[in-house]
């Protein structure tokens, strides 16, 4: 069976194109992530990594290629704030509970600080539920762990699922999946 | 407090709970089930065969498959430890 293009997967969302206004940004939404957005997160984003990301090879146009849900939140100009991806077309199945993987995710470093990355996150939170997932699952970087855990993510092991070494499982209830949807609800425009 | 303001309060309030996270790279994850050798390389191939195009190709010539990927392994966490690691076509022993 012959390889599929690169980026031929699209997902199918109503969260495409839909406003909210980001206290601190104005009005963003989300668009499907292509090669353009992964070449400018690739282009703009490297400088501003800290000093030990850098020698990783994180490359948005290798992660998006293949993968189904790949989003981006842009501005009103389009200029690219956050990135975010996931292979899986349908939630996994795990013993209990059908999840939702965040593959990758990250926001322009030179935002960091802002509450970019919770609003990014509840946009993950959006698509999980519109899947049909009762959970997100996800591995964290040892940096950010603190931050999943101040958003309820419950830290441990998931039955079912294994995380890269050196990465923590983070694993989000569906309660806490509908409260960021409310909160991310009330910012619609 | 109006009620597009009441309604922005619960998004400021997660906000503020969870501040920031620590790096502008927040989340990885990969296939169930797997060993984490395959994120590893993907996460990390492009760099690492730029540096080391010799290494690449042998670990593609290797009969040995669960060697090779032991290999590119080991190459791949030592490339990580210490960005400057390099090796020369036809010189790399790491096991």
């Amino acid at each position: 069976m012959p390889k599929p293009l690169p980026y031929s997967s699209r997902p199918t969302t109503g969260l495409e194109g839909r406003g909210w206004q980001l206290p601190g940004f104005g009005r963003v939404k989300l668009v499907t992530a292509g090669a353009s957005a992964a070449n400018e997160a690739d282009l703009a984003w490297t400088q501003g990594r800290q000093h030990e990301q850098r020698t990783v090879a994180w490359r948005w146009s290798e992660l998006l290629k293949y993968r189904h849900d790949r989003f981006g939140i842009v501005d009103t100009s389009d200029r690219l704030l956050s990135l975010w991806c996931s292979e899986p077309r349908a939630p996994l199945v795990l013993p209990d509970k059908r999840a939702y993987r965040l593959d990758y995710l990250e926001v322009d470093p030179g935002h960091l600080g802002s509450s970019l990355g919770t609003f990014t996150m509840l946009t993950v939170y959006a698509r999980a539920l519109e899947v049909g997932a009762d959970a997100l699952i996800l591995g964290s970087l040892p940096d950010s762990a603190g931050f999943y855990e101040k958003l309820d993510g419950i830290k441990g092991p998931v039955p079912g699922w294994k995380t890269e070494i050196g990465l923590i499982p983070f694993t989000f209830a569906k309660a806490s999946l509908l409260e960021g949807l409310e909160a991310l609800n009330g910012l619609q425009d | 407090m109006d009620s597009k303001t009441d309604k922005n309060a619960a998004f400021l309030a997660l906000a503020a709970r969870a501040g920031s996270p620590g790096s502008s790279f927040m989340a990885v994850a990969h296939r169930p089930g797997t060993d984490g050798t395959g994120a590893v390389i993907a996460a990390t191939h492009d760099q690492f065969i730029n540096a080391n195009p010799g290494a690449f190709e042998m670990m593609q010539m290797g009969a040995d498959h669960a060697r090779a990927l032991q290999q590119m392994h080991a190459y791949v966490y030592a490339f990580r430890a210490t960005p400057s690691f390099t090796t020369t076509a036809g010189s790399t022993s790491v096991t």
